[in-house]
């Protein structure tokens, strides 16, 4: 499930990370990476890498596998809790987030 | 006594909120120097200092969370990384976030750069409970690991030991399985064999590994053909592991940082709960947020203005009397002719010194800044407002940068910079000099009092209400017209809450309080000799409205015909009102009631002068105190403007005045914003683009609120 579904304090592990927006649609942002080889271009939207902010969110410790604790979940925000780190996204970014529940 | 050799050019290096800053500060302190990297408004940090006889020239990159080519922070370190070629890297990790710190760790190694690990804020991984394998660290990664807290400068001294005891020698290669190692092998062979001068160009592992990722940035700089690579490099590796190879190395480099934390860190049990969650709770409450939010913000305002007012009004009196007293001697003295005199006091003096009025503000509110940046509140602040500002396009962390323009909209331009994105930074800039600034309220205040005596409060309000209104409908209109495009998604880390050192509040206080004195002093400096020309010329001028700014008052003045103040008066004070908005007030006084001469019978001493300077510091320094401690003042009499009052009566209507302030509001950002613009912008683009909107804005409003009031009847 989307981790936008998470409660306040409920936990899940990444089980995916989506790189779609909000439109459903595919975000196939050209940054041009990726495409270096001439290949891995057009293939699907299952990961398009590049797009910044799912490489941000990433970067900065939401990974698949990791877990995730919702620390907040009301409004245009999620807070979470991963390892040490407190990080706010927003609610388009946390529906592109899957996760399998935890039990604490 | 400084070494001749060439100084150990060391970069600093690691993630935000990893505290590089202020081990920078603990390590540098004064000897820092803040400068912008070329082209761009990132802050540039460099010291060059001895340090046991080897002399170090320190450059701090910005922080940043990989060496992905995504955001100018990455960019930037990784160009400085890969072209100044550094003699070694310092990398500044967070000792409590171990395991997303070696990301970055681990890109910097592939760049072969000699470096030394600084194990930051170790004194708290303690104090949770953590144990670090620290020798297990240096064999795994080949380097030097030294536990510091910069807080508490331990450690510094053990890592500059390390610094120059370091044998320059690359760091051990970390293996990415041997199916990427056997791509890098044939692709490095192949380089080789084409373009041999590119491998010594870059740092090859690294050039190499970003050639496999597809980096189009180093596609370009190598001028390699995207594609013209040997496709049967690549096969097996398409093959076993997909096509998206930039996901795969970041998946292998997760994984040896995960791997490495999993190893060195021993974690305790259970954890408790943190003095951070705690704070958390309630500043962060549904309920409690915003009044929390609106307290601070209360009290940040309160402050700064009961604390620095009366330092204003010092500085402002001290220009005005014994500085204005003191150059009128001197340069009779030199028997400098009168218009030079008055070009230096008129002009210059009060010019400059209408702005420098505002150095005691501006450094308090930077200072209180500075405080809520570092102790991590203003993430905090961002998340609670996030909502409220989603309506006009922009998120929660704009909202600092606007309310800062109530006090002033010059730091707001400078505070855009906590922004990371740059349409963000770019349409919170734009509408910041809608906020109505401390400045326009002199002008408010003399119109109201003529006008409106008996709602005067109300008056004001509405035009601060006015702007806000503005501003939601010009971001709604920019967000749909310059700005076009989803908005950029919300992802921001709310660092722990934590002390910041005084020493480094005083420094980053500094920092932005310096840009202001600087850049605008010297535009302004510029700009009060041309308005005192422009005033005074043809040579001996009788009348004002036969000087050039009277002819250009009167030659703009049927624009504002429609808007009810068609008068070569109000145009040339709307004109001046560009150097800074409180101005209007000064030419008005100039245009319509000249100053009598001032009697030059009983001049005071130069140590009468001294003497009132330092009392009148005394004062200000007591008034300050006992304002914020809620004694009781004595309330200062207002000056008699009559004459002004009475041509301002004559000339203006309540409506036609309601009109002027309006414009005065909202017609284009004083000159100290614009520069601020173009120095943060880099380019006259959205400095022009504010110009524009806001004058064009500001006369349809005005032409609204005047015809419309005139076709209500009043």
């Amino acid at each position: 499930m989307p981790l936008e579904l998470l409660a306040q304090g409920e936990r899940g592990e990444i089980t995916e990370i989506r790189h779609y927006g909000s439109g459903g649609g595919c975000h196939c942002h050209n940054h041009g990476v990726g495409q270096g080889l001439g290949r891995g271009r057009g293939l699907g939207c299952k990961r398009v890498p590049g797009d910044e902010h799912t490489t941000r969110a990433e970067e900065m410790g939401l990974r698949v596998g990791k877990q995730v604790e919702v620390l907040k979940n009301e409004g245009r925000l999620l807070l979470l809790m991963v390892d040490e780190t407190r990080i706010a996204i927003d609610r388009r970014m946390a529906r592109g987030i899957m996760v399998k529940g935890v039990t604490i | 006594m400084s070494s001749q050799e060439k100084p150990l050019v060391v970069a600093v290096a690691g993630n935000p909120n990893a505290g590089k800053s202020t081990l920078i500060n603990a390590i540098a302190g004064s000897r820092l120097h803040v400068g912008n990297w070329p082209g761009v408004t990132v802050e540039k940090k460099e010291a060059l200092f001895d340090f046991e006889g080897r002399s170090i020239r320190m450059v701090d990159l910005p922080g940043c969370y990989s060496l992905s080519p995504y955001t100018q922070e990455e960019i930037i370190t990784r160009d400085y990384l890969v072209t100044e070629k550094p003699d070694l890297i310092i990398n500044v990790v967070d000792a409590t976030n171990l395991e997303r710190n070696l990301y970055l760790s681990i890109q910097l190694l592939e760049l072969g750069i000699p470096m030394i690990m600084a194990l930051n804020i170790y004194d708290e991984a303690e104090a949770k409970g953590y144990k670090i394998n620290i020798k297990q660290m240096e064999e795994t990664l080949g380097i030097s690991v030294i536990p510091t807290s910069a807080t508490r400068k331990t450690g510094l001294e053990q890592l500059l030991k390390a610094v120059i005891a370091d044998k320059l020698v690359s760091p051990r290669t970390l293996n990415y399985g041997e199916d990427i190692e056997t791509v890098l092998t044939g692709l490095r062979n192949h380089i080789q064999h084409e373009q041999q001068g590119l491998l010594d160009r870059y740092p090859e592992r690294w050039l190499i590994l970003k050639l496999l990722e597809g980096d189009t940035l180093i596609f370009k700089s190598t001028n390699i053909a995207v594609g013209s690579l040997p496709a049967e490099l690549f096969d097996h590796l398409l093959r076993a592991h997909g096509d998206d190879i930039e996901g795969l190395l970041a998946d292998v480099r997760y994984g040896l940082s995960a791997g490495l934390s999993r190893e060195v860190l021993e974690k305790p049990e259970k954890r408790s709960i943190e003095i951070t969650e705690r704070i958390d709770r309630i500043v962060l409450n549904r309920y409690l947020g915003i009044p929390v939010f609106a307290a601070a913000m209360w009290l940040l305002f309160k402050l700064t203005f009961d604390l620095s007012s009366p330092f204003g009004d010092w500085i402002d009196g001290t220009l005005n009397g014994p500085i204005k007293r003191w150059s009128t001697a001197m340069l009779s003295g030199i028997n400098a002719p009168d218009w030079t005199i008055s070009l230096v006091n008129d002009g210059i003096i009060a010019g400059v010194g209408s702005v420098l009025v505002f150095t005691p503000v501006i450094f308090t509110i930077m200072f209180f800044i500075t405080f809520l940046e570092g102790s991590g509140y203003m993430a905090r602040a961002a998340f609670v407002m996030d909502r409220a500002m989603h309506v006009i396009g922009l998120h929660g962390k704009s909202f600092i940068p606007m309310l800062l323009g109530f006090g002033c909209n010059v730091p707001s331009i400078y505070a855009t910079r906590t922004l990371e994105n740059q349409k963000d930074k770019v349409l919170t800039a734009l509408l910041v000099p809608l906020m109505s600034c401390g400045a326009r309220l002199p002008v408010y205040l003399l119109f109201v009092g003529i006008f409106f005596p008996d709602n005067s409060g109300t008056v004001v309000w509405s035009l601060y209400i006015l702007g806000m209104l503005l501003a939601v409908v010009m971001g709604f209109i920019f967000k749909k017209t310059l700005f076009k495009g989803e908005s950029p998604m919300f992802i921001m880390e709310l660092p722990p809450y934590r002390m910041p050192s005084f020493t480094s509040l005083m420094l980053h206080t500094w920092e932005k309080g310096k840009h202001f004195l600087v850049k605008a002093g010297t535009y302004i400096f510029a700009f009060s000799i041309l308005v005192w020309f422009m005033l005074n010329l043809p040579w001996g001028v009788e009348h004002k409205r036969d000087s050039y700014l009277g002819k250009a008052g009167a030659a703009v003045a049927p624009i504002f015909q429609p808007l009810g103040f068609g008068t070569w008066e109000a145009s040339s004070a709307l004109i001046t009102g560009v150097i800074a908005k409180e101005i209007v007030v000064g030419t008005m006084g100039e245009i319509y009631a000249p100053k009598k001469e001032i009697e030059k019978s009983e001049q005071p001493t130069v140590g009468q002068d001294i003497k009132e300077i330092v009392v009148s510091f005394g004062g200000a320094v007591k008034s300050a105190v006992s304002t914020l401690l809620y004694l009781p003042q004595k309330e200062e009499a207002e000056e008699e403007q009559s004459g002004l009052k009475e041509a301002l009566k004559a000339q203006f209507t309540a409506l036609s005045s309601f009109s002027f302030m309006a414009f005065v509001l909202l017609y284009m950002p004083c000159i100290v914003v614009i520069a601020a613009m173009r120095q943060e912008f880099g380019g006259w683009k959205w400095p022009a683009v504010a110009v524009a909107y806001s004058t064009v804005l500001a006369w349809v409003v005005s032409l609204i609120i005047y015809q419309g009031g005139r076709l209500l009847g009043l």
